[in-house]
């Protein structure tokens, strides 16, 4: 046998020891829990996955006139509806403004993702890796503790080696993540490709700039970038599961722009 | 398995949670204790992983994948509860037990804590890409959709999770040949 297929046999061995039993008592605290713990109102999916051609056209045709009615209301009537007289103590925040008008045709399909991605309200600065970012209200920060020393970025949630900002509630299924490290005796362009070229990188890619630093990111829908400025190479990464597209829809590569549009590299407060 | 249980729960059926929670909390016990090799902190992050669930049960869109679903849940709060040991211990010295040196008999015991010591100095995730192959025997595309991470980072905390234990039990192995030779 194997020492590789020792060490399996070990383990397997090894982790079937142990507690397979929740208490009793543990149970009873989730129930008296769950009984003061209403459930998520949970919007959606929009896109059913049967959803045919007909009942597409006949929700776009509702949304249509839904739309336009309440349109009707806020802008048609001077003296009347819901927009004649807004109440200036009501402090409600401003309705974002439609990216798109949609085209009134049979074969329309809403684009529109349940969920907006919140706003870049929070500010993030990395001591280890000489960069600042603005990154969505609400969501979680994990600053690096460590270097990254790993020639290529090595993905893995939570380690000490990267500045991790998360979902609150989708956590791994949704972050941003920026590491930078020395590119040593690698040219810009070396570093850069050697970056695109590893397990977390693009198969396409398109030159980039952030912060003035050039470099590359990802085509299509690939939402990685790496850059160089003042021999230092930065990794700016934004991940999103597959497994729950409906709640990840709104950060798309036009969202990950608008991040690395808030960049500000500084390769000397960097800490190696 | 769960459906119909899953289908009356997400109406906001509690008596129908309850029954979810109690056909699948043995398992996720199981699984919490493997990750973080402490019963309390297992305990508390399955009351934590159900409520999460109960809390979250609308968004599941596929009532027969509700235990994978909750096991990525359970992964998660696994995290956060070691991360909460991880700040509770913070500037406390762990003081590590000498591996008792005995006669044979005990060999397999001494083996076994090396390996809960050794597997003990692992990250929480890396533990839990073992615990889901090789305690529920999951495939590791299997694994990767349940934790939720691609595959390739799998296979990444395989290989580097294997790499460690490896490197604990050689130098626990190291160090116990020299103690053996100075007794001598």
């Amino acid at each position: 046998m194997t020492a590789h297929n020792d060490l399996d046999r070990q383990l397997t061995d090894f982790l079937r020891e142990g507690p397979e039993e929740l208490p009793y008592e543990s149970f009873d605290a989730v129930r008296d829990r769950t009984e003061r713990t209403g459930q998520r109102v949970f919007i959606g999916p929009w896109r059913l996955p049967e959803m045919n051609k007909t009942l597409t056209f006949g929700l776009v045709t509702a949304a249509l006139v839904v739309a336009a009615f309440v349109g009707a209301q806020l802008f048609g009537s001077p003296n009347g509806g819901f927009g004649s007289d807004p109440s200036p103590s009501l402090e409600t925040p401003a309705t974002p403004e439609p990216t798109a008008t949609p085209e009134p045709t049979a074969t329309a399909e809403p684009t529109a993702s349940p969920v907006a991605a919140p706003p870049l309200t929070q500010n993030f600065t990395s001591a280890q890796h000489g960069i600042s970012l603005s990154y969505p209200e609400g969501w979680t920060a994990q600053a690096a503790t460590e270097p990254w020393t790993d020639p290529t970025f090595p993905l893995e949630f939570g380690l000490p080696h990267a500045d991790w900002l998360a979902d609150p509630t989708l956590t791994s299924n949704l972050f941003l993540t920026v590491a930078s490290q020395p590119i040593g005796d690698a040219t810009p362009e070396e570093w850069v490709a050697a970056q695109m070229a590893s397990n977390e990188g693009c198969t396409e890619t398109e030159p980039a700039t952030v912060d003035g630093a050039t470099g590359l990111i990802g085509a299509t829908d690939c939402t990685r970038a790496a850059v160089t400025t003042d021999g230092r190479g930065y990794w700016i990464q934004l991940y999103t599961s597959g497994d729950d597209p409906d709640a990840v829809a709104p950060y798309d590569r036009a969202w990950f722009e608008s991040v690395l549009a808030t960049i500000v590299l500084d390769p000397e407060r960097a800490a190696d | 398995m769960y459906a119909a249980l899953v289908e009356q729960a997400k109406r906001g059926d509690r008596e129908a949670f309850d029954s979810l929670a109690r056909l699948t909390g043995d398992r996720c016990m199981a699984i919490a204790f493997r990750i973080l090799r402490d019963f309390d902190l297992a305990d508390d992050a399955v009351q934590l992983a159900l409520l999460m669930a109960w809390r979250e049960l609308r968004a599941l869109r596929d009532p027969e994948r509700f235990e994978p679903w909750l096991h990525r849940i359970l992964t998660h709060a696994c995290y956060a509860e070691a991360r909460r040991r991880r700040r509770w211990s913070e500037g406390v010295r762990v003081l590590t037990v000498e591996p008792v040196h005995g006669t044979d008999d005990y060999a397999s015991v001494d083996n076994r804590d090396q390996l809960e010591r050794a597997f003990k100095r692992l990250t929480v995730q890396q533990r839990a890409v073992l615990v889901f192959h090789h305690y529920l025997g999951l495939p590791l595309p299997e694994v990767a959709a349940r934790i939720g991470i691609p595959l390739g980072t799998v296979k990444s905390r395989m290989h580097h999770a294997k790499r460690a234990l490896r490197a604990s039990l050689d130098a626990e192995a190291r160090s116990s040949a020299a103690s053996q030779e100075r007794m001598a």
